[in-house]
């Protein structure tokens, strides 16, 4: 599956740079997937909303690239395949039993996914995550029932491993006036 | 275990002395990553019978199909 995904970056005045160099690797402490090139899949409005959060917010200015990311190609698709997540669940009851972490503050997902790579056991090349939002929709089953559906999930992308997965070109096209 | 690579980390794990694994793991938590902790992992990955809905099928479908199960979950 090749998916649209987008990269909110601040506005530096820089497009033709953004568009050659980027898209632009995250080296942050907040990097919740670990190290790597991040993306909201393909609902440009949480792009937008990051932008408003990260940037606007502060009186900084921002703009979105796209890019098409191919996730057939080695993705751990933590919102579209169960397999994936029972693995993660089960590596994290597994570092739990062994009991050699010593910290519960460490004890967290991108610990985890670095000593798998560390060991050369985690083959992926992208990583793909929802998380939670308050602003999710969740739709229900029937109306007195309590069972429902999440409907527009906040997804992620941390791609690992450009080759083969980023597919080019990267072009800003947000705000408007970027776009020609 | 369902998992093959949950396995292959059990198996690295054995293998590891206490020792040579907080070498390692020093390394990454220096980076200082921050992100979901692995309580809210398994419990967002899991599913609990108490936690689970009752699925009633209307009656309808009852009469019509004959279900031997019209619950997921009591």
């Amino acid at each position: 599956m090749i998916v649209e995904a987008y990269q909110t970056l601040e506005d530096l005045d820089n497009i033709d740079q953004i568009e050659t160099e980027g898209p632009f690797d995250c080296k942050r402490s907040g990097a919740w997937l670990g190290f790597g090139y991040y993306f909201w899949d393909t609902n440009m409005d949480w792009a937008i909303a990051w932008g408003e959060n990260a940037y606007k917010k502060y009186g900084k200015e921002y703009v979105i690239g796209r890019c098409k990311i191919n996730l057939a190609n080695d993705c751990f698709d933590l919102v579209g395949n169960v397999q994936h997540q029972i693995d993660l669940k089960e590596v994290i009851e597994v570092m739990i039993r062994s009991k050699k972490i010593k910290s519960l503050k460490d004890a967290i997902v991108p610990n985890v996914i670095l000593f798998m790579k560390s060991k050369g056991l985690f083959p992926y090349k992208s990583i793909r995550a929802a998380d939670m939002q308050n602003n999710i929709v969740q739709l229900q089953f029937k109306r007195d029932k309590k069972e429902y559906m999440v409907i527009n999930q906040r997804v992620q992308i941390c791609v690992i491993e450009k080759k083969d997965v980023l597919l080019r070109p990267f072009s800003v096209i947000y705000p408007e006036k970027y776009v020609y | 275990m369902k998992s093959e690579l949950a396995n292959k980390l059990k198996e690295i794990l054995e293998n590891m002395s206490q020792e040579q694994f907080d070498q390692e793991w020093s390394q990454i938590t220096a980076l200082e990553l921050e992100g979901p902790s692995f309580a809210d992992a398994i419990e967002y990955f899991s599913v609990s019978i108490d936690k689970m809905g009752k699925f009633e099928l209307n009656s309808k479908i009852q009469n019509e199909v004959t279900p031997t199960i019209n619950y997921l979950a009591a």
